[in-house]
């Protein structure tokens, strides 16, 4: 029987809470192998639950307010739900400040009407540049609230010149607000329980990476701010990053949005593994202020000059490129991505300062969704979910402030601020209101079982081996970049079969090899989505590019589609109409109302000349 | 390819480089007390650990290449 720690209280540092904990108590063993991409074969560290529990000290940890993520979502969230007088924890896979995106952001977006911006233009361009799918509600909370975002980083020390890495201060505030921190713990779980017929998540369930020792945090309220994710894809340095925290609410009943959408981020043909050769100039420059929106979305060109052997379709004569990304060195793709310096105006080479100059490919973040536009659907403006209990924000809230294609340097960053303070409030009232779980030690010992299955088979599938198998199947640009009905339904079927067939067979030597195996599952959930949603949806629209439906259909898509988990246990697809007072004016003839062209069509429409 | 050597001659055993890296490729030898590449086959050559290693102990190269696959090895 464990005790349940409430572990809160005054000058409760890192070093404090381990040791209250028993964590750094836990010595790390050395594994006699190295875990790699062995395919089937024999779990030569097949171990057992009980000896789990007995080789570590347990964590159990109870809570008002649980962030999952320490990115700057994860981060505002947990500074605010603690200024509202409330104890709050947070978790991350790695190190906060070290891990996921945040460390590679350097523009922040900030509407500010006394520097001149235009509050009309600014709706305008990410109306156009999301084509016309995008939420102006939660536009709006970023116009009102990116500036005093942008004036809370600056007091935290974060734009300051001498402070070794900007993201790092995201940790110091954590311990400066006494805010209790667990790192280096990947969470798998959320825990929930019926409350008089009605489910709601109460905390969450991981396992340290070091002494492979459960962790278990009851919460009142729960943030997922666990970002997005790829399929780790080469050459971009999100690979910690596994659309973890959509899984998990999936599984819980919770609706996921913005699936189809996809990301265009590009690598270098030569040595493409290589993040440093892409993003060092990122890495280089700091956390910059950034005040502009692009007036059109990404294009997809490149993929389509290789489909169909043209060269780029691009723009019409009165579209405009969107200002942030330049072309590549072949002129046909825009790499969304690395944007210019944003203070000195430096990347005037086209790419940013310590960017390969070379030859770019595309799909360097094969599995990501566009930033703000994917993830967990909310039901209100503080990112609740349709299950109580369980919030979003950030990358992994489908909040829509982008649409099917991103609107501006530095919305990523300054959008997850901005959300993560409101819903770090609103989910600090959710918690005011409820009462503590009230979870039994046999329902907390059934989720610890499921989470250790991979640690406790014989014999199976290495994570490695299956991830390979899944990047097989979805990285080809005919798969997500130039999508078709029969190659959609093809991967499909290749990923529906490692999910019912090969991910019950998942092995796990070791605790690194445990975090691959629910990371190797969350990303074939986040496969099965972005397959199902991409089928769904039967027109093109943004960075969505239907090769058998190659125009916007205004009557039938202007709307969200949502995946949720039907009561057979499959994934559900339907959609959500955007509010009439949304959409584009319709009488604005179709070719001026969507500048971007894809490949086939204005055949398609029977708007091609001569 | 990708991390190739934390140089034992330069390592002090201060972790950073442990706590540094997102996709968990390092680890602390406790008997040597230096760090040491447990996983190489998921370093995502970003150079964190190189960029926070205090003492220069650590090379990334940009080249990496990954496992032969085949009908379930």
């Amino acid at each position: 029987m464990q005790k349940i720690t409430a572990l809160s209280g005054p000058k409760l540092n890192r070093r404090g809470f381990l040791t209250a904990t028993g964590l750094a108590a836990t010595a790390f063993a050395m594994p006699s192998f190295l875990a790699g991409c062995s395919g089937y074969a024999e779990n030569l560290g097949v171990t057992s639950v009980a000896a789990l529990s007995a080789s570590g000290e347990e964590t159990r940890v109870s809570t008002d307010v649980l962030v999952i993520g320490g990115g700057m979502a994860g981060v505002f969230a947990a500074v605010r739900a603690k200024a509202a007088g409330l104890d709050v924890t947070l978790v991350d896979k790695g190190t906060v400040g070290r891990s996921g995106a945040t460390p590679w952001a350097n523009t922040f977006s900030v509407f500010d009407e006394a520097e001149g911006d235009d509050r009309a233009e600014w709706i305008s361009g990410v109306r156009a540049s999301s084509e016309y799918v995008n939420n102006l509600d939660w536009l709006d909370q970023m116009l009102d609230e990116s500036k005093a975002r942008w004036e809370d980083i600056n007091e935290w020390g974060m734009l300051e010149e001498n402070v070794q890495h900007p993201s790092l201060v995201l940790r110091d505030k954590l311990l400066e607000n006494e805010i209790n921190l667990i790192e280096r713990t990947m969470i798998t779980t959320l825990l929930t329980q019926d409350d008089d017929g009605e489910r709601r998540v109460v905390g969450a369930m991981g396992f340290s990476i070091d002494g492979e020792a459960a962790v278990t945090i009851l919460a009142k309220a729960t943030i997922m701010a666990a970002g997005a994710g790829s399929f780790k894809a080469p050459g971009f340095p999100i690979q910690s990053l596994t659309s973890d925290g959509d899984a998990m609410a999936y599984k819980v009943g919770a609706v996921i949005s913005g699936k189809e959408w996809i990301d265009f981020h590009f690598t270098s043909a030569e040595n493409p593994a290589s993040c440093w050769s892409q993003w060092s100039g990122m890495w280089d420059s700091g956390v910059g202020k950034m005040s502009q929106v692009f007036t059109a979305g990404m294009t997809l060109d490149g993929a389509f000059a290789k489909h169909t052997g043209e060269e780029t379709q691009s723009s019409s004569p009165g579209g405009e490129r969107p200002s942030g990304p330049p072309p590549d060195a072949e002129g046909g793709e825009a790499p969304s991505g690395p944007p210019p310096d944003a203070e000195n105006g430096e990347g005037s080479s086209g790419l940013p300062a310590g960017q390969s100059q070379g030859e770019q490919v595309l799909g360097a973040a094969t599995g990501l969704g566009i930033h703000k536009a994917e993830g967990i659907w909310p039901i209100n403006m503080q990112g609740a979910s349709n299950i109580p209990g369980l919030y979003a924000a950030g990358d992994g809230l489908a909040s829509m402030l982008c649409g099917s294609s991103y609107v501006g340097l530095g919305f990523s960053l300054s959008g997850s601020a901005v959300q993560g303070a409101v819903v770090g409030d609103g989910a600090a009232a959710y918690a005011s209101t409820v009462l503590a779980p009230t979870l039994s030690d046999d329902e907390i010992a059934a989720f610890q079982e499921a989470m250790f299955a991979p640690r406790q088979r014989e014999s199976g599938f290495s994570p490695a081996w299956v991830t390979q198998v899944m990047q097989n199947t979805m990285f080809p640009y005919y798969v997500l970049f130039v999508k078709e009905q029969a190659r959609l339904e093809a991967a499909l079927s290749t990923i529906t079969f490692l999910r019912e067939h090969i991910v019950p067979q998942l092995t796990a030597q070791d605790a690194h090899e445990l975090k691959l195996a629910h990371e190797t599952a969350n990303m074939l959930v986040n496969a099965e989505m972005k397959l199902r949603a991409s089928l769904f949806r039967t027109e093109s629209r943004g960075t969505h590019y239907r090769e058998d439906y190659p125009a916007r259909n205004d009557d039938e898509w202007l709307a969200w589609v949502l995946l949720q988990m039907d009561a057979d246990g499959q994934m559900a697809v339907t959609k959500e109409a955007i509010p009439d007072a949304w959409k584009p004016d319709l009488s604005i003839p179709y070719v001026e109302r969507y500048v971007n062209r894809f490949p086939g069509e204005l055949e398609y429409l029977g708007l091609a000349s001569g | 390819m990708a991390i190739k050597l934390i140089d034992p001659r330069k390592c002090i055993g201060c972790g950073t480089c442990v706590i540094s890296c997102p996709t968990d490729v390092i680890r602390m030898n406790k008997e040597t007390s230096h760090a040491v590449i447990m996983y190489p086959e998921d370093c995502q050559i970003c150079n964190m650990c190189v960029n926070f290693c205090p003492v220069d102990a650590i090379t990334v190269t940009a080249d990496k290449s990954i496992s032969i696959l085949t009908a379930w090895g």
